[in-house]
C-alpha cells in the first residue's frame, strides 16, 4: 500500500526550464517530470540541449544562466545550500571520465575519495565497490593499477561504478555506451 | 535513471523517451505511444528496389496516401501511409505500373529510430517553410 504511493513519487520535476549562455538560448521552455523507477532516454542530434538539461539537474550550471522551476529529489538546485544534499542523492556519470575520475589514483583509491565525501563507512564502501566492480566486469588485476593505465572501456565502467557507489535515488548517464564493446 | 545517448536502440530499455532539437523538447512519452502515433499506427512497408534513386523515391512519394518515405539502405525504403491495409496493394500496383522494379516487400512496425528520423525531418521542414516565408516577405519576390 505504502509502496504504490512511493512508486508515484516525482523524483525530477522540470517546469519551463530556459538556459541561456550570453546571447545563446540553449534550452527553450522545457517541462517534464520523472517518477521513481522510470528510465528516461534523452535523444537528439548534437547541440540539442540534452547535456545542458542534465547539467542543470546535477547542480553544474550557475543560477544566473537558467530560469524555471526545477526539483531534484524534492530539492531546488537554484539554491546553493541544497547542492550537497542533491549531489548525495544522485549519481552522475559524465560523457568524459576525466571529469569524475582521478587518473593518477587506482580504482580503490578513487572509491575512497568519493565515498569519504559522501560520508560513507570505509569498509562498507569497499565491499560495495568490489560488488560493483564484479558486476561491471572490471578485472581484479586493475583494481590496484592507476586509472590512467586502464583501457577506455575499463575507465568508463569504473566511472559508472563511482556513480553508483552511494546507491543514489537518481542516476544520470551521459553517453554511457561510447567506448563499450557489445560484450559489455 | 536518465540516459543521454546517440544510440537509438537504447529506446528499447526506456520507459519514456525525450526527443530534443535546438533546445526544445519535441516529445516526452513512451516509445510505443510515439510509434503508434505515426500514420496507420506505425505500420511500414519495407521495399527493396532495383536502381533505387531520388527519382524512384519521388515516384513513391507521389502516391496519394503515402505519408513518409525513408531510405533505410542502398536499395531499401520504408514507406508509411494512411489506411495501410487498404492502400498497400494499391501502392504495389502503382509501382509496377510505373516500372519500378521491386526485389522484395515486407511489412513491419516502425522502430524508434524511424520515429526519431520522421519527427526531426518534420521539424526541419517546418523551419524551412518559415524561412522561405520570411525571405519572401522581406524581399517581396513572390510572383
Amino acid at each position: 500500500m505504502g509502496t504504490s504511493k512511493s512508486l508515484e513519487e516525482v523524483m525530477v520535476l522540470v517546469e519551463n526550464l530556459n538556459v541561456t549562455f550570453g546571447e545563446n538560448q540553449v534550452v527553450n521552455d522545457v517541462s517534464f517530470n520523472v517518477k521513481q523507477g522510470e528510465i528516461i532516454g534523452m535523444f537528439g542530434i548534437s547541440g540539442a540541449g540534452k547535456t545542458t538539461i542534465i547539467r542543470v539537474l546535477t547542480c553544474q550550471i550557475e543560477k544566473k544562466n537558467w530560469s524555471g522551476n526545477v526539483l531534484v529529489t524534492g530539492l531546488n538546485p537554484s539554491k546553493k545550500k541544497n547542492h550537497s544534499k542533491i549531489l548525495s542523492n544522485i549519481g552522475y556519470v559524465p560523457q568524459l571520465e576525466l571529469l569524475n575520475l582521478y587518473f593518477e589514483l587506482n580504482p580503490m583509491a578513487n572509491v575512497e575519495v568519493f565515498t569519504s565525501t559522501y560520508g560513507l563507512d570505509k569498509r562498507k564502501a569497499k565491499e560495495t565497490a568490489e560488488k560493483l566492480f564484479k558486476i561491471l566486469d572490471i578485472p581484479e588485476d586493475t583494481w590496484k593499477k592507476r586509472v590512467s593505465r586502464m583501457s577506455g572501456g575499463e575507465k568508463k565502467r569504473l566511472s559508472m561504478a563511482i556513480g553508483l557507489i552511494h546507491n543514489p535515488d537518481v542516476l544520470f548517464l551521459d553517453e554511457p555506451t561510447t567506448l563499450l564493446s557489445c560484450l559489455n | 535513471m536518465f540516459i543521454i545517448t546517440h544510440d537509438l536502440e537504447a529506446a528499447l530499455i526506456c520507459d519514456k523517451t525525450a526527443i530534443l532539437r535546438q533546445g526544445k523538447l519535441l516529445e516526452f512519452d513512451t516509445p510505443q505511444r510515439l510509434i503508434s502515433s505515426l500514420p496507420s499506427g506505425g505500420l511500414v512497408a519495407r521495399i527493396s528496389i532495383e536502381n533505387l534513386d531520388q527519382k524512384v523515391i519521388k515516384t513513391v512519394q507521389k502516391f496519394d496516401s503515402v505519408k513518409n518515405v525513408l531510405r533505410v539502405g542502398n536499395e531499401t525504403i520504408e514507406v508509411l501511409m494512411e489506411n495501410f491495409e487498404n492502400n498497400l496493394p494499391k501502392l504495389m500496383k502503382y509501382l509496377f505500373e510505373n516500372d519500378v522494379k521491386i526485389y522484395s516487400m515486407s511489412r513491419d512496425i516502425a522502430n524508434f529510430r524511424r520515429f526519431f528520423q520522421i519527427r526531426i525531418q518534420e521539424e526541419e521542414e517546418k523551419e524551412n517553410e518559415v524561412n522561405i516565408y520570411e525571405k519572401n516577405s522581406e524581399g517581396g519576390i513572390i510572383s
